[in-house]
């Protein structure tokens, strides 16, 4: 629509309209064929066109008014040329000029309508119709027929080749101009649909005559004079035309600003945005908050009118779109590269990848390894279950961080909720005004609407300050955390929108600091009832201990020394390559065998008898529920997941419970806590151990046991284990080195086994 | 010769151009020819005397007292980068060049048509205005005008009318206008940037926006200026702020402790009511600045390593006579360059924008959008009770946002905010025991020997000495620049000082000690120290300390 001054080429034109039309006549797409062969049932000749090309058809379908935009896939033309180097790179540098071209070879080629279209026709169609007539009845005068059987232009649309790179905004530069181009970018505004004029039409008032005139820019000079030269022009008559909007052919136009997105802005930078024309059937595609992929000629257009007066010479730019490209669908998917597809084979051998993935999270908070570790069963999850009769076992796991102030709570949350595909962060009343659920707002990524929770579905929501949330919003938590869906009822409208979502969540104490004499609930002060729904609850205090106290002055005193963060210790894993690790550990569906689950109830029912024995002794600080089973299946899923494994092994249920006891035992006032973890550690390795003699010698004829095993005092000895065996299994479960070691060490003095095979095997004593 | 070339530069600039194109055998078609043409005019005005001889462009010399295509320099903070480049041809049908404003003033009734596609050049343009709280003295020094008295007496264009909400501090006498930038290889300009702009100034009418016609304005006139070349002044506002070399050199020979008591006692008198810890720790925060560590290619943790220090002065007492200006205000302005006071209201918190925010594709500016190391003093006088809405509760994340981390969200539609660091110190004055909206780094009540707070705003000039004050001014800027090294022997002691601190009382967190390493390195700072020594960490414990009881004192 625009002034562009053609350019000088050595290009022999004739020669390229040439190629098109063969192009066009004879291309046949392998991979169309089934495509074509389907959407040609409906036609009722489809037998004459099976073999023809990809685009007459579509251009018979044209002629028969069944469809109206042509879409040139550039992917064909370098199939048809075997080269990207030839035509391709000429349209893709010369678009506008090669729109012409096809859509001249395109008139050349466009067959005749093979069924009945007048129920088609505009006022246009009727007029050229009766002038062909009456040329017909006239012809024997011999005027010659002046017929407008022009393709429109603006309809012919070229698809660039899937190897075109998106640009940003800011990468589209004057070298530009001209050129087909592909732009990414969110939609920020989109005009009315207005009509362009393409065709106006006149009426002669003194001779009759209709006249056409093809309007190809935004400016046009409406004609006055008639041009008839048999009668107007002769007689030397002015002023007789009359504009017919009627009869004048009209296109929908729209203007769309897109902006590029955060992730296109370098740091510190404010985002560009960029004008963009449709024309035709390309209007009404986008709607504003659209993440879209825009293939289009990058066009200077001078100012014109008043503006043209006072800006001189300058020219502004736009984008001509010729195709759309929504990208709001592939939202989940992510881009699997060859690189990232190696690296994640890589830490699939990865032995230590449990402790390795769950040190990357947060690297730059010291310790708080069992915390990390839950936090990563968490972004992994366990499955969730729909059972026939409607019912639906949620698998995400919800967490609690409780704590003293300044313990890098927030920091935590807002890392996963970074790290997570779809993570919300919030706080329970820093945010006052937005409530959680009463804060209608819009995805921009799938148009739904929604407060936070929905905005997190499947995804995590971390809520921080939980303590302080509004009585409304934590009501609504309750139903989300088991049930799933969020009920709304708003200006009479009564909804219920799924979140499938894992809760995580921070809260302080309620009287500043962490009181340990005194249970959970009462330091928090929230409700039992929703303390139980969360599988996890951690407590991380700030207690005065030498080792960390000076740990951490060496890391904020190298901080002020350097003016950076100190190196860390241990080599962590990229946030992208954990994303595409968890995406694809979430992906399995690991199922619960015979012989684990009945491990799972036994550790059921011994907790619930400890659960009793404390109440007896009013040591009660958290409570055993069906819940806690589900929690512990939870967690081992988790684990199995976490493994690629398609079944929940023995060791995924122990280390499920171990997190749970350990994050029970944080709850535990100083003394308690020292005692048994003490014990716990070197225990439990033992403990894995002669499992792995058990399950060994299982292997090699010893009949499996089925119930009633829990005590193992079978006779283990006589068994030979490869230390190595034993290093990964334990090393897996999240024990370090020198735990095994420890252990060891500590029961070869207790004469239960010995280290064999110059220490690489060990033998169970007699 | 150079300075016939000088005075060829400042007299007739486009005739330079001419010449110099001819002499190297230029063409103006030359994608690198602005960029030469800015090295060459850089060249003759390589000095502070001879960029003071172009007319500044300032409130005191707004844009209607220039003649159109008058060469002038305008110091300015970047604003809006998101305007789209626009294409100029770079030569006229006549041979002349078409860059700054050429194109657009000299042929006005030339076809559109007759454009060659091949000669259009791109020029970046961003929106810029006046530096925003820059303080009356930087101009006194940098422009020689002495500015008058009062402010109120600015005449109010209607340009700065209209655009005043690209304006930070939505003044109603600023000038904000496009910058448009030729040199294409000039460092990529990033908002809040203060640069100084010499170029041609022409008036522009058109609106950048010509589709949504229902709610285009009828005329939408601003002013622009082509940029001939660009002064950075990126590395922070002090670095490139030139005051008068003698007060420098006479200040590092003189005893610094001495001129560092002057100025304790004179902050203290002057502006807190006899006060000399808060004034101290006033002191400490004008000193104190961000810094960044060196990116460790970690996305998640853009945190700077140091942040700058931010300061309640809480219990002040109410005043018998309601004051509009806290003192301390006038101290910090002539003081620092860079000062900007906010007095709160529920009124403005709930209206006024305090993140910058774009509507339609057109960036709003907001308080906070504010040039590296300036800093701003939000006194909470005029709170009273009542209700926040959402703007309000926005607003003061916003707030927190700059006191926790140092970035300040910019707000775009369909998309999360986008996080733009920034390097601002605080004061927050209030009555309370703390501050209402945020909870800055440090608090220290107001202990005040005086009755009352002396609350007229005649401080400084007429009872101290210009020199001394400006004596005072290198004292801060010397120490902003300085860097303090901790010796690993400091470190240690350090180091194992916390741990025994942790041991005799409970409640000291590893904030306590960020808190005391980033006090001591502005202690450092000010005593124009390189390094932390033992006394200066036992000084700043103390500090600390001593404020920590007096907030126990009830």
């Amino acid at each position: 629509m625009t002034s562009l001054p053609r350019y000088e080429t050595d290009i022999d034109f004739k020669d390229e309209k040439e190629k098109i039309k063969l192009f066009l006549s004879t291309f046949t797409s392998s991979q169309d064929e089934i495509d074509d062969g389907v959407a040609q049932m409906n036609l009722q000749d489809s037998e004459g066109f099976r073999k023809q090309s990809k685009y007459l058809i579509q251009l018979q379908r044209i002629a028969n008014r069944e469809q109206q935009m042509l879409e040139i896939d550039l992917e064909d033309i370098s199939e048809h040329e075997r080269t990207i180097t030839e035509l391709v790179l000429r349209i893709r540098n010369n678009t506008r000029r090669y729109v012409q071209l096809f859509s001249e070879v395109v008139d050349e080629l466009m067959p005749s309508p093979t069924r009945d279209i007048s129920y088609h026709d505009e006022v246009i169609d009727v007029i050229l119709h009766q002038r062909q007539e009456r040329d017909a009845q006239n012809q024997e005068e011999g005027r010659p027929a002046r017929v407008l059987t022009k393709y429109l232009q603006s309809n012919i649309y070229f698809k660039t080749l899937l190897s075109d790179v998106a640009l940003a905004v800011r990468e589209v530069k004057g070298v530009h101009l001209g050129k087909l181009i592909t732009v990414r970018g969110i939609v920020t505004r989109v005009s009315e649909v207005k009509p362009l004029l393409l065709v106006n039409a006149y009426t002669c008032d003194s001779c009759g005559s209709e006249i056409f005139q093809e309007i190809t820019r935004k400016q046009f000079t409406p004609l006055v004079d008639c041009p008839n030269i048999d009668a107007c022009k002769r007689d030397n008559r002015k002023g007789t035309l009359h504009m017919q909007t009627r009869a004048c052919r009209f296109s929908p136009f729209q203007e769309i600003k897109i902006q590029e997105m955060a992730d296109q802005v370098p740091v510190g930078h404010i985002p560009r945005s960029m004008t963009v024309h449709t024309y035709g059937n390309q209007t009404r595609q986008m709607n504003p908050g659209d993440i879209v992929h825009l293939s289009g000629i990058f066009l200077p257009t001078p100012y014109t009118g008043f503006q043209a007066v006072k800006a001189g010479l300058l020219t502004d730019t736009y984008l001509d779109v010729h195709h759309i490209d929504q990208l709001k669908k592939q939202y989940s998917e992510m881009q699997v590269t060859p690189e990232i597809q190696a690296a994640i084979e890589e830490l699939r051998q990865d032995r230590n990848i449990y402790i390795k993935l769950a040190q990357s999270i947060a690297p730059e908070i010291y310790g708080h390894l069992d915390v990390k570790k839950a936090l990563l069963l968490l972004l992994i999850g366990g499955v969730t279950k729909n059972t026939g009769d409607g019912m639906k076992i949620r698998g995400d796991i919800n967490i609690c961080l409780m704590g003293d102030p300044g313990v890098a709570k927030s920091q935590l949350l807002k890392y996963i909720s970074k790290v997570a595909p779809r993570g919300v962060y919030t706080t329970g009343k820093g945010s006052s005004g937005v409530g959680l659920t009463a804060a209608v707002m819009r995805d921009p990524v799938t148009d739904e609407m929604g407060g936070a929770l929905v905005l997190a579905d499947n995804g995590i929501c971390c809520i921080d300050e939980f303590d302080k949330m509004e009585e409304s919003d934590r009501t609504a938590i309750h139903e989300v955390m088991e049930q799933q869906t969020i009920s709304i009822s708003k200006a009479g409208i009564t909804t219920t929108l799924n979140a499938r979502t894992s809760i995580l969540a921070a809260a302080n104490p309620l009287y500043g600091r962490y009181n340990t004499r005194i249970s959970p609930v009462e330091n928090i002060n929230l409700p039992a009832a929703l303390l139980s729904r969360f599988d996890i609850m951690f407590l991380i205090l700030d207690k005065p201990n030498r080792d960390d106290d000076e740990r951490l002055a060496q890391h904020v005193t190298y901080v002020h020394m350097h003016n950076a963060h100190p190196q860390l210790e241990h080599d962590t894993v990229d946030p992208l390559l954990m994303r595409h690790y968890i995406a694809l550990a979430r992906a399995r569906r690991p199922i619960v065998p015979r012989e684990v689950s009945d491990y799972v109830v036994r550790a059921y029912v011994r907790l619930r008898k400890s659960q009793k024995d404390h109440e007896g002794k009013d040591k009660l600080h958290t409570y055993t529920s069906a819940r806690t089973l589900l929690g512990v299946l939870r967690l081992s899923q988790a684990l199995a997941r976490l493994r690629f494994a398609e079944q929940v092994s023995i060791e995924d249920v122990d280390e499920a419970l171990r997190l749970m006891e350990v994050s029970k035992e944080s709850l535990l006032d100083d003394a308690e806590r020292d005692r048994d973890t003490h014990v716990s550690v070197t225990s439990t390795i033992y403990r894995l151990i002669r499992d792995m003699v058990i399950r060994h010698g299982g292997l090699i004829g010893k009949p499996m046991r089925g119930e009633a095993d829990m005590e193992i005092d079978e006779d283990a000895s006589g068994e030979e284990l490869s230390m190595v065996d034993i290093r990964n299994r334990c090393l897996a479960k999240g024990f370090t080195e020198s735990d095994i070691m420890n252990t060891i060490l500590e029961y070869e003095a207790l004469d239960i086994w010995t280290r064999v095979a110059n220490n690489t095997k060990l033998r169970f004593t007699n | 010769m150079v300075s016939a070339l000088f005075n060829d530069a400042l007299n007739d600039p486009l005739g330079v151009i001419k010449t110099f194109t001819k002499s190297e055998g230029l063409a103006y078609s030359d994608a690198s020819h602005p960029s030469r043409i800015a090295a060459h005019f850089r060249n003759i005005f390589n000095d502070n005397d001879r960029l003071k001889q172009i007319t500044p462009l300032n409130v005191f010399h707004p844009p209607e007292m220039h003649s159109n295509n008058a060469l002038v320099r305008f110091r300015a903070m970047v604003q809006d980068t998101s305007i789209s480049p626009e294409l100029y041809p770079s030569v006229l049908s006549d041979g002349s060049p078409g860059a700054w404003g050429l194109a657009e003033s000299t042929e006005l009734n030339l076809n559109p048509s007759s454009l060659d596609i091949h000669s259009l050049r791109q020029r970046e343009v961003i929106w810029a205005v006046n530096v925003p709280g820059e303080s009356p003295f930087v101009s006194e020094l940098l422009d020689d005008s002495v500015s008058p008295k009062i402010t109120s007496e600015l005449p109010h264009n209607n340009t700065s009318l209209k655009y005043r909400h690209k304006d930070p501090l939505l003044r109603t006498s600023h000038i904000g206008l496009q910058v448009k930038v030729y040199d294409a290889l000039i460092t990529p300009l990033k908002p809040t940037d203060i640069y100084t702009f010499v170029g041609f100034l022409t008036t522009q009418h058109i609106s950048i926006d010509e589709s949504s016609s229902t709610d285009v304005e009828t005329d939408l006139a601003f002013y622009a200026l082509h940029v001939l070349f660009v002064v950075d002044h990126s590395f922070g506002y002090t670095l490139n702020f030139s005051s008068p070399v003698d007060l420098i050199d006479q200040n590092l020979h003189r005893p610094s402790d001495a001129l560092r008591n002057e100025i304790i006692e004179w902050i203290a008198n002057e502006g807190l009511a006899g006060d000399r810890d808060a004034a101290v720790w006033v002191l400490l925060t004008c000193i104190s600045k961000s810094r960044r560590p060196q990116t460790m290619g970690y996305s998640f943790s853009r945190q700077p390593a140091i942040l700058p220090l931010s300061l309640t002065i809480s219990k002040i007492p109410y005043p018998e006579i309601p004051i509009m200006i806290p003192p301390l205000v006038n101290v910090l302005r002539l003081l620092l360059p860079l000062f900007v006071d906010i007095p709160l209201t529920l009124s403005s918190i709930n209206s006024q924008p305090f993140f910058p925010e774009s509507q339609n594709e057109d960036l709003h500016s907001g308080y906070f959008q504010l040039p590296a190391g300036t800093l701003v003093l939000l006194s909470e006088f005029g709170v009273q009770e009542g209700a926040i809405n959402d703007r309000g509760v926005r607003n003061i994340q916003a707030l927190r946002g700059i006191v926790e981390s140092q970035y300040l969200d910019y707000k775009f539609p369909f998309v999360p905010p986008h996080q733009f660091p920034t390097d601002l110190g605080l004061i927050v004055l209030t009555h309370g025991e703390s501050s209402l909206f945020v909870s800055t780094h440090i608090n220290v009540p107001l202990k005040h020997q005086k009755a009352t707070l002396n609350g007229t705003g005649g401080v400084g000039s007429g009872c101290t000495p210009p020199g001394k004050i400006a004596s005072f001014r290198a004292l801060i800027r010397n120490a902003k620049m300085g860097d303090v090294q901790i010796a690993e022997g400091i470190s240690e002691y350090i180091q194992s000082d916390f741990v025994s601190e942790r041991q005799k009382d409970q409640k000291t967190t590893a904030d306590d000690l960020v808190t005391w390493l980033n006090i001591s390195r502005l202690l450092a700072l000010s005593y124009n120290q390189t390094t932390v020594t033992v006394d200066i960490w036992n000084e700043a414990k103390e500090l600390d300390k001593r404020r920590k009881s007096r907030l126990n004192d009830k």
